[in-house]
């Protein structure tokens, strides 16, 4: 017996069911913040907000407390491509008096997320027939010939910039103490396909062409054969199975910010509680009366009020 | 309500521990690489003998990691929540000491390619292979169980708990099988093996258990209830006495086929050889003085039942050991009724190498609990049951 059917359900089956619980965990995710209620208005800022016309504002402040939806946009635009609030990441020591800056959390993160949208992009020339020109220029950047196939810099890149992160995990107090299991979780299994993809490319090759057609099967529902799968290699299908779980997993994650932080409120409302009221969706509803009903009511001591020459109806 | 929480892990004696263990682990892998280096001629094995220490270990290993996670599942299988305390922990040791076993495997195989051969050339009718199946699923049941105590899923870990001891008596059974389907071999051949094999799990499972439970808490300022100790060191001593009448019904079993005479003389009473000295001293010898310490007073002290515990950690250890090696060193009857020349029994004592691989692997064991204490919060902050 070989493992031909294993192969088949990796190949043929595994994506689908992790793509199917990946958009509908998705969007059952973004539904569920979207109806969330918001009963505050709770951006966080540290600029100088909107005031009286001759209080200056430069456009730091803007982007640090916007006012309009225009610099509200903006600063959403700054967050999600370049993590500004994670370039904040500084820490004053009360007790030896001290600054420390630790904004490498900023730069080890955009290392990260930046090589993985790189990867991302790269494996799209297996899934795309033929392949779109700017991944040759995107290889060609990214490819270094110091190795034959040539050193891909982001796949090395997003591994140390995970490792680094990882080690943030454990080695430091704080964070180790706010860390939960899941936490390590998602980070091992990234760490796995990461270094899965890096031996395959390096070490265990497998066949390429098949894997394309692997890949070109999934996407245009059309499974491919035994034939087919029995020429890769079966570092191959771990890669493939640890990615298809990764992606099942995504919505139960935390890896879900890359919705959530369109949804976040301390980013997504301007600062304009000065000018704008902010309606408390859980406030009772409010049953008021008119004018007409509260003269009903105090006939008697209005009527006496206006008689001694005082204005009793309010000027709408 | 148990709340779990991490340990501080910055004391001296926190250092001390992990690189006393790591120091070991280090050792042991150089011993690992000794003998990928130059071959299984480093250790004690032979031609005749290709399954000793390092093999007694891989059943043994899998029977602590069984055997602890019955233990974890105490709470939620048999809904004792007093035992709610050490689930988690358990289970982190059954994870730990499972990986240790699948790598005294790759030790055992020789060159760690022959790994996958058990994927390229499946054999359905090969106990090994249904071990291969079971042992991998059995981590990744015992790694969910462990999630979902952590995410406090109350009803999923119930069904998880039920669903791991299932699959721990069943991986274990495997185990067994390996040995107690072997019908060619004189000494191998017995249905007794597998259920003495679940047995000795939970036996050597707690053993271990148990001191390291005691040191945990001591050493973290943490209060335990030591009735809960108790209960769990009199169920482990119910269960050796369990173990010794197995001993003595498999061996009389066996001793009674004519066959045998020979082989079972040898494992049992022939003292030139070490298999009788293993049978008498470590394992008998062991699994006695545990009882006789768990029945006088002193056996419900600290000292009492850690010691204990760790006396019969190591005859299980022993009992493997005289499972394996005595069937493999006596000839096999290759033609019934014919003796061929030449004719000889061959002794078998490991080699430093194999020594160094099993404490390097159960160190590598014991540094992952110890680390695995820091990052996730498997240790209960108080360890009794609170009064209503």
């Amino acid at each position: 017996m070989s493992l031909v059917y294993l192969k088949l359900f990796i190949a043929d089956v595994l994506p689908y069911i992790a793509g199917i619980i990946f958009i509908v965990g998705t969007i059952n995710r973004i539904i569920n913040w979207a109806k969330s209620p918001v009963p505050l208005k709770i951006p966080t800022t540290c600029g100088q907000q909107k005031s009286l016309p001759f209080i200056r504002r430069t456009w730091e402040d803007r982007l640090d407390s916007p006012y309009t939806m225009c610099e509200t946009i903006g600063r959403m635009i700054v967050e999600v491509f370049l993590f500004r609030s994670l370039f904040r990441n500084t820490r004053y020591w009360l007790d030896k008096q001290k600054g420390v800056d630790t904004r490498w959390l900023w730069l080890f993160a955009l290392l990260f997320h930046y090589s993985m949208l790189i990867i991302v992009l790269r494996h799209l020339r297996f899934f795309a027939n033929p392949v779109p020109g700017f991944l040759s220029i995107i290889n060609a950047l990214d490819g270094q010939p110091a190795y034959v196939p040539a050193l891909y810099i982001t796949g090395i890149l997003a591994l140390v910039a995970l490792f680094w992160l990882w080690a943030r995990r454990i080695l430091c107090s704080r964070e180790r103490n706010i860390s939960y299991p899941a936490d390590h979780l998602i980070l091992a299994l990234v760490a796995a396909i990461l270094i899965t993809g890096n031996l395959m490319r390096y070490f265990f090759k497998v066949d390429l062409y098949a894997v394309k057609e692997v890949a070109l099967g999934i996407v245009s529902f059309h499974p491919v054969s035994a034939a087919v799968v029995n020429q890769i290699g079966w570092i191959f299908f771990l890669h493939l199975s640890l990615v298809c779980i990764t992606i099942a997993y995504l919505p139960f994650s935390k890896v879900m910010h890359f919705a959530g932080v369109f949804f976040s409120p301390t980013r997504n409302m301007p600062n304009d509680n000065r000018a704008h009221v902010h309606i408390n969706p859980w406030n009772p509803p409010y049953h008021g009366i008119s004018w007409q009903e509260y003269y009903e009511m105090y006939k008697d001591q209005l009527d006496e009020i206006a008689e001694n020459g005082y204005k009793v109806k309010p000027e709408v | 309500m148990v709340e779990f929480k991490k340990i501080d892990g910055r004391s001296n004696g926190y250092w001390l521990i992990c690189a006393i263990f790591f120091v070991l682990m280090m050792w042991g892998f150089y011993a690992w690489y000794l003998q990928l280096v130059y071959g299984h001629c480093v250790t004690g094995l032979s031609q005749r003998v290709p399954w000793g220490f390092g093999t007694a270990a891989i059943c043994y290993t899998i029977g602590a990691s069984a055997g602890s996670l019955i233990v974890s599942a105490l709470s939620g299988v048999f809904g004792k929540t007093e035992f709610k305390f050490f689930s988690r922990s358990a289970c982190v040791f059954a994870l730990a000491t499972i990986v240790a076993a699948m790598l005294s495997i790759m030790q055992d195989i020789g060159n760690p390619e022959n790994a996958l051969n058990v994927l390229m050339h499946y054999n359905p009718t090969s106990v090994f292979s249904w071990n291969s199946f079971l042992y991998s699923s059995y981590f990744v049941i015992g790694f969910v169980y462990l999630m979902a105590q952590f995410g406090e899923k109350h009803r999923i870990t119930k069904a998880l708990a039920v669903l791991a001891v299932a699959w721990a008596v069943l991986v274990h059974s495997g185990t067994g099988g390996i040995v107690g389907f072997v019908y060619s071999t004189d000494l191998y051949h017995s249905s007794l093996t597998i259920p003495m094999f679940i047995v000795s799990a939970i036996v050597s499972g707690l053993g271990l258990l148990i001191p390291m439970w005691l040191l945990t808490f001591k050493w973290t300022n943490r209060p335990l209830d030591r009735n809960l100790m108790w209960v769990l060191a009199k169920i482990m001593g119910a269960l050796t006495i369990l173990l010794l009448y197995c001993f003595a019904a498999e061996a009389l079993d066996t001793a009674y086929v004519p066959g045998n005479a020979g082989a079972i003389h040898m494992a049992l009473f022939d003292f030139r050889y070490p298999y009788a000295w293993d049978f008498w001293v470590i394992q008998v010898g062991g699994c006695l003085l545990t009882v006789l310490i768990l029945l006088t007073p002193w056996g419900k002290t600290d000292w009492g039942m850690g010691i204990a515990g760790f006396i019969v950690a190591i005859a299980v250890y022993g009992e493997r050991y005289s499972l394996i090696t005595p069937g493999l060193g006596y000839p096999k009857d290759l033609v019934p009724g014919m003796i061929f020349r030449p004719f000889w029994i061959v002794p078998y004592y490991p080699s430093w190498v194999e020594y160094a691989e099993i404490i390097g692997l159960m160190s590598m064991a014991c540094l992952v609990y110890c680390i695995g204490l820091k990052i996730f919060a498997i240790l209960p902050e108080r360890g009794e049951v609170e009064e209503e």
